[in-house]
């Protein structure tokens, strides 16, 4: 929309019958030489062929999309995210660590982290390990409070059938642990840290905080 | 829906986008298509704005290397005219500004008196030194923008794309290139007083 300051300079112009006259002389084409035809494209044919732009800002363009794709595109990624969390994070295929909260409907199993139960002697603290596996025949843990051995801390089931429990007295402060599922190590979905170890493993973290 | 010419389609009947692709994907001919549509408009902006047949010469032919160098630069949403221009106008402002330091050390006033021969051969002959004249003494900026909108016949959105100004300012500089030319060429009210 012109303002009423900008000019109308087609309206301004329409009325100069004199410049009209001038306009039509400066628009006569101006003849192309073919010599000078020829010697631009002699130097053209000389270049490297031009390349596309391939930096990212090149290939960058803004795009329009319609509210309404836009607003179902997000509905539809939801809807996708949610069927793969409930499909894929369901506890019958991941293990999940129990909070140690017995007496509820649930038989105190739920997924969460290793849980603080009590304090064993001084300087250390009772721990509840938990692990859902419902399909596993023998389940131990393993960390560096028991030499990384299988078969030191064996796990037992709990009553709801599902859950794999160990309670460890653990000195205060950081241990490394994983779980042994039927001679697989398995670290700890619910643990706070995982660090590889040496030889490529995934171990959980488990911080013991002091009384 | 179609999805673009077909690849056997002419090179002539191409537009300028379609055209750019071919030479971008290694056909190096579609260029000499490019060149001979849009060199004649090159020239003649050229040469209106330089006023002179050879300068308009050289710059148009380093604006078309330069173009075809810098290819890959060009987006297709943009008039490809209009980016040509822009280039175009580039060259023809570092030429003069070269030429007037030039004519300033070795024959001031040289620059006062413009190559009329290069204007078309009308039959006002008094009217055509007059208009070369006139555009010679328009200031740069306002020569452009005349130019680009009542020779080239530009729209102001291409025009902004070819000199990097704003619109509202190109329709200024229009509107007063015009009232200069009224005046230069003795058709306004000023031109009587």
């Amino acid at each position: 929309m012109r303002s009423n300051n900008e000019p109308d300079s087609d309206a301004e112009f329409a009325a100069t019958p004199l410049l009209s006259d001038a306009l039509h002389a400066l628009k006569e084409p101006v003849a192309v030489r073919a010599e000078w035809r020829d010697s631009v494209l002699r130097e053209i044919a000389d270049l490297p062929r031009p390349q596309t732009e391939r930096n990212g800002f090149a290939l960058w363009r803004p795009i329009s999309i319609r509210p309404l794709y836009a607003i179902a595109a997000c509905l539809a990624a939801m809807v996708v995210g949610a069927v793969a969390a409930t499909t894929v994070l369901r506890p019958s295929v991941l293990p999940a660590v129990a909070n140690g909260n017995n007496g509820d409907a649930n038989h105190g199993v739920e997924s969460n982290a290793p849980v603080q139960l009590q304090t064993a002697s001084a300087g250390h603290k009772t721990i509840r390990f938990a692990l859902v596996a419902p399909g596993a025949s023998h389940v131990s843990i393993v960390g560096d409070f028991n030499g990384w051995d299988p078969k030191a801390t064996p796990m037992s089931f709990a009553r709801d059938g599902n859950t794999w429990l160990v309670d460890m007295p653990l000195s205060v402060g950081r241990h490394l642990y994983a779980f042994v599922v039927d001679g697989d190590i398995v670290a700890d979905p619910s643990a706070a840290r995982v660090v590889d170890d040496d030889f490529g493993v995934q171990n959980s973290v488990v911080l013991v905080g002091a009384p | 829906m179609t999805d673009g010419p077909a690849p056997d389609a002419p090179a002539n009947v191409l537009t300028d986008a379609a055209l750019v692709r071919r030479v971008l994907n290694g056909n190096s001919t579609a260029f000499t298509v490019l060149v001979d549509r849009h060199a004649p408009a090159c020239l003649r902006l050229a040469t209106r704005m330089l006023q002179n047949r050879h300068d308009a010469e050289d710059v148009t032919q380093q604006t078309l290397l330069r173009a075809y160098k810098a290819l890959g630069k060009y987006d297709e949403r943009e008039q490809y005219r209009a980016w040509l221009f822009a280039i175009l106008l580039n060259r023809c402002r570092t030429a003069a500004q070269t030429r007037a330091r030039r004519l300033h050390v070795v024959s001031p006033g040289l620059d006062k008196a413009p190559d009329v021969a290069v204007l078309p051969n009308v039959a006002r002959a008094e009217l055509r030194d007059d208009i070369a004249r006139a555009i010679a003494q328009l200031e740069l900026p306002y020569r452009e923008a005349f130019l680009l909108k009542h020779v080239e016949e530009l729209s102001y959105e291409e025009m902004a794309v070819a000199t990097g100004v704003g619109v509202s300012a190109l329709k200024m500089r229009v509107k007063r290139a015009c009232e200069r030319l009224q005046i230069l060429l003795g058709d306004g009210d000023d031109a009587k007083q």
